[in-house]
């Protein structure tokens, strides 16, 4: 029979040397210092570079479209490898979040807009003004690098830019005989006229942007349409403020012209489906609508116009949410993957990126690219327009407070939550909401 | 206090020498053990303590710890204006869940203990909704409950019970009970077969000595069948309590907790937290609050089980 020889003693010791790695573990801090390799450290001479590039999906083809690139990519040279991993987006940041304090960042990823705040407050993204080089970064529209620039450096590359407008439907409008809407009050009117539940609903209601619409039109084009003061307090709940609120307020509990709850609506899940199947008559959305209409509902009659603003002597006003695709602070080979966003943005991928998506192109050049604005194109009347929209856009994720801007924006979509569904008057729950944005900041 | 002491020593060295002897019988099987021990350490034991050691530091935005040795976390926790609301939405949702899979599973189990034909298919069918997966079954109901193109209000419609289309899950009160009503389907199931296991583990006899002593229906369900299915429906609230206190997809999938929190519980309030505002210290503390009333619960069902074994 095998004899054993271990010693209790020597037992004891040999779990003691192999639990208290796995103890001190979880009582140390589970992540790297944030900013670790930040100073990018270099391959050896000859050896393969390896560039990790995470892409949030924006439709079923981003895959391959984006291992098309990639593919190209490295095929058109030997000293870096760029590896491609597709995400959804509503699991994008969290996966995000876990690599980057677990100290695995992939070297570039896109995302929101306000995820680039968030992880630049952070110290995680490295800046790319010296990494891309000016004569680069002067291709793009102006607009979208001052909304990846923080404190003068820029963090992120527009990647989606998606200036929005109001889209109805012609057919509705010309039979009531109703002028395309330009006026908050132009829109209730329409939206009241047309208004006919279940089978249709005069105009489509969510959180989120839905306030932004009202915020830009109560001011107008060419004025401050900041949500901050100088002072970083939130201007929510000024006259203009309550009065974009009132407006939205009124469409749903007035004149009852929305389709139901619209705090719970999705854009893309329930209002856009509605609009598609005939069954909305007005809806402001984003620059990829008569792209998906085209392919899905092609016998829709619809046009486009500009967010209406609160009267008619104002100019009218847009916003936009861009993303952008950032570098990683953790990145240890951001010359190698600055090379890649140099291919990732050329002129010719960014062609094919915009024809693909049915997104604006933040280059200059492609904007006015032949290729882009193809005169025999149903589609170009819609392009230009959304093109000429993004050189004046407002950058929604603008902010004083960075590492916040979610909540904020939260606090919004509540208070108008809570007025939509009559808990508070537009007053209360604006006031309530900025004092808690202004406390969460200090103020 | 002399003697004690070497009462005391003689009880060690007795320890010692009957662990020794142990060692020495079983030695290869504990080297076996180690595997498992460590596996116990990494994949239980450290997740506990890494929960533990974020809820008691500061984090950062990202979810790093920065500092180490802190209450602020339960006491922003504490401060929270919603946490509140968010408890009393628990325990109605983890408590309502689980009186109406009683008040269901109990006749369920009755009617499929007695003999009728097709009884093997009603067994089977039963066991469907607790066959699917959550995800599945909250995605199909959250497409049943569409306000706009869902089937319940398309036959609703139909049969006249309402004019305009209802956003089930729009309304605070309709999706806190549309959630309640689809984990209440996913989970009747379990509770019915394990009811129909203590019936049907109820010895025959008694009831037959009940019938001879001239107990009616009423009398045999009263005093032999609840008695006889005590410890069991004990063990099985308790579990589902467990459960229902998890239920994060059905939540998740049907309402993300909106609208404004008002169909949030504990555990989809802390992913809310952590990872959607970033609070990810307060996400811990909260964490760590749900782990000790789960472990209540947890200690309950296991000593409940135990009495139930040693019988």
């Amino acid at each position: 029979m095998l004899k054993h020889s271990l010693s209790r003693r020597d037992f004891m010791r040999v779990l003691a040397a192999t639990a208290t790695p796995v103890l001190l573990a979880a009582c140390a801090a589970p992540a790297a210092a944030p900013g670790s390799g930040a100073s990018g450290e270099s391959q050896p001479a000859g050896e393969i570079v390896e560039v990790r590039f995470v892409a949030m999906d924006y439709d079923s083809r981003m895959q391959p479209d984006t291992q098309e690139l990639v593919d190209a990519f490295n095929s058109s040279q030997g000293a870096i490898m760029a590896t491609l991993e597709v995400v959804g987006w509503p699991d994008g940041r969290n996966l995000l979040l876990t690599q980057i304090s677990g100290g695995q960042a992939p070297d570039v990823f896109n995302g929101s807009g306000q995820w680039l705040l968030e992880f630049n407050a952070a110290g995680e993204t490295a800046p790319l003004d010296d990494l891309l080089g000016s004569d680069f970064l002067a291709n793009f529209q102006p607009s979208g690098i001052e909304a990846m620039t923080v404190e003068g450096k820029l963090y992120g590359l527009p990647y989606f830019l998606d200036p929005r407008g109001l889209y109805y439907r012609t057919d509705l409008f010309t039979e009531q005989g109703l002028k395309a809407p330009e006026t908050w009050a132009d829109v209730r009117a329409a939206a009241k006229a047309l208004n006919s539940p279940p089978t249709m609903y005069g105009i489509g209601m969510g959180p989120g942007d839905y306030w932004w619409y009202a915020w830009v039109g109560a001011f107008g084009g060419g004025n401050n349409l900041s949500r901050w003061t100088e002072d970083g307090h939130s201007r929510i709940a000024s006259e203009e403020g309550l009065a974009a609120a009132q407006y939205l307020a009124d469409i749903v509990l007035t004149d009852q012209s929305a389709q139901p709850s619209p705090s719970t609506a999705n854009r893309d899940s329930d209002l856009q489906p509605l609009f598609l199947a005939g069954q909305m008559a007005i809806l402001e959305t984003g620059s990829w609508m008569p792209t998906i209409i085209t392919n899905d509902a092609p016998d829709l009659q619809f046009d486009l116009a500009p967010l209406p603003v609160a009267s008619a002597d104002l100019k009218h006003a847009n916003a936009f949410w861009p993303d952008c695709v950032m570098m990683a602070n953790q990145s240890k080979n951001k010359e190698a993957a600055a090379e890649f966003l140099k291919v990732q943005f050329n002129a010719e991928n960014r062609l094919k990126f915009a024809l693909q998506r049915g997104v604006i192109p933040e280059r200059i050049d492609v904007g006015k690219d032949p290729g882009y604005l193809d005169p025999n194109d149903p589609l170009t009347k819609y392009k230009e327009f959304f093109v000429q929209e993004l050189a004046t856009a407002h950058n929604v994720f603008e902010t004083p407070w960075p590492a916040t801007g979610s909540e904020d924006d939260n606090a919004i979509n509540n208070a108008m939550a809570q007025i939509w569904l009559g808990e508070k008057s537009v007053a209360d729950a604006m006031t309530a909401a900025a004092k808690e944005i202004d406390e969460r900041h200090g103020l | 206090m002399a003697t004690q002491a070497i009462e005391a020593s003689v009880s060690t060295q007795g320890w010692l020498r009957g662990w020794r002897a142990e060692w020495a019988e079983n030695k290869l099987a504990y080297w076996l053990l180690i595997p498992s021990i460590l596996g116990f350490i990494l994949f239980l034991i450290y997740p506990i303590a890494s929960m533990f050691t974020s809820a008691f530091s500061t984090l950062d935005t990202m979810g790093r710890i920065t500092q180490v040795g802190t209450l602020k976390n339960f006491a922003d926790l504490a401060g929270d204006e919603q946490l509140p609301m968010i408890i009393r939405q628990t325990v109605t949702f983890a408590f309502g869940t689980v009186l109406m899979e009683v008040i269901l599973a109990f006749p369920l189990a009755l009617i499929l203990n007695s003999y009728f034909p097709g009884r093997a298919l009603a067994k089977a069918l039963i066991l469907i909704p607790w066959a699917m997966p959550y995800a599945v079954s909250a995605i199909t109901w959250k497409w049943i409950f569409h306000g706009q193109m869902g089937s319940l209000n398309y036959f609703l419609m139909q049969v006249g019970l309402i004019k305009e289309n209802i956003v089930w899950l729009g309304s605070p009160t309709t999706a806190f009970g549309a959630a309640m009503f689809v984990e209440v389907w996913s989970s009747v199931a379990f509770m019915t077969v394990t009811f129909l296991a203590g019936l049907q583990g109820i010895p025959p006899h008694i009831y037959d000595a009940a019938k001879m002593d001239g107990a009616g229906a009423w009398q045999e369900f009263r005093d032999m069948t609840l008695p006889q299915l005590r410890t069991v429906f004990m063990i099985v609230t308790l579990l589902s309590i467990i459960w229902a206190f998890r239920s994060f997809a059905v939540i998740w999938i049907l309402t993300k907790g909106d609208p404004i929190y008002r169909t949030d519980i504990a555990v989809t309030y802390l992913y809310k937290l952590a990872f959607e505002r970033l609070y990810f210290g307060r996400g811990f503390a909260l964490a760590v609050c749900i782990f000790v009333v789960l472990t209540i619960f947890s200690i309950l069902y296991t000593r409940l089980l135990g009495s139930q074994e040693e019988k």
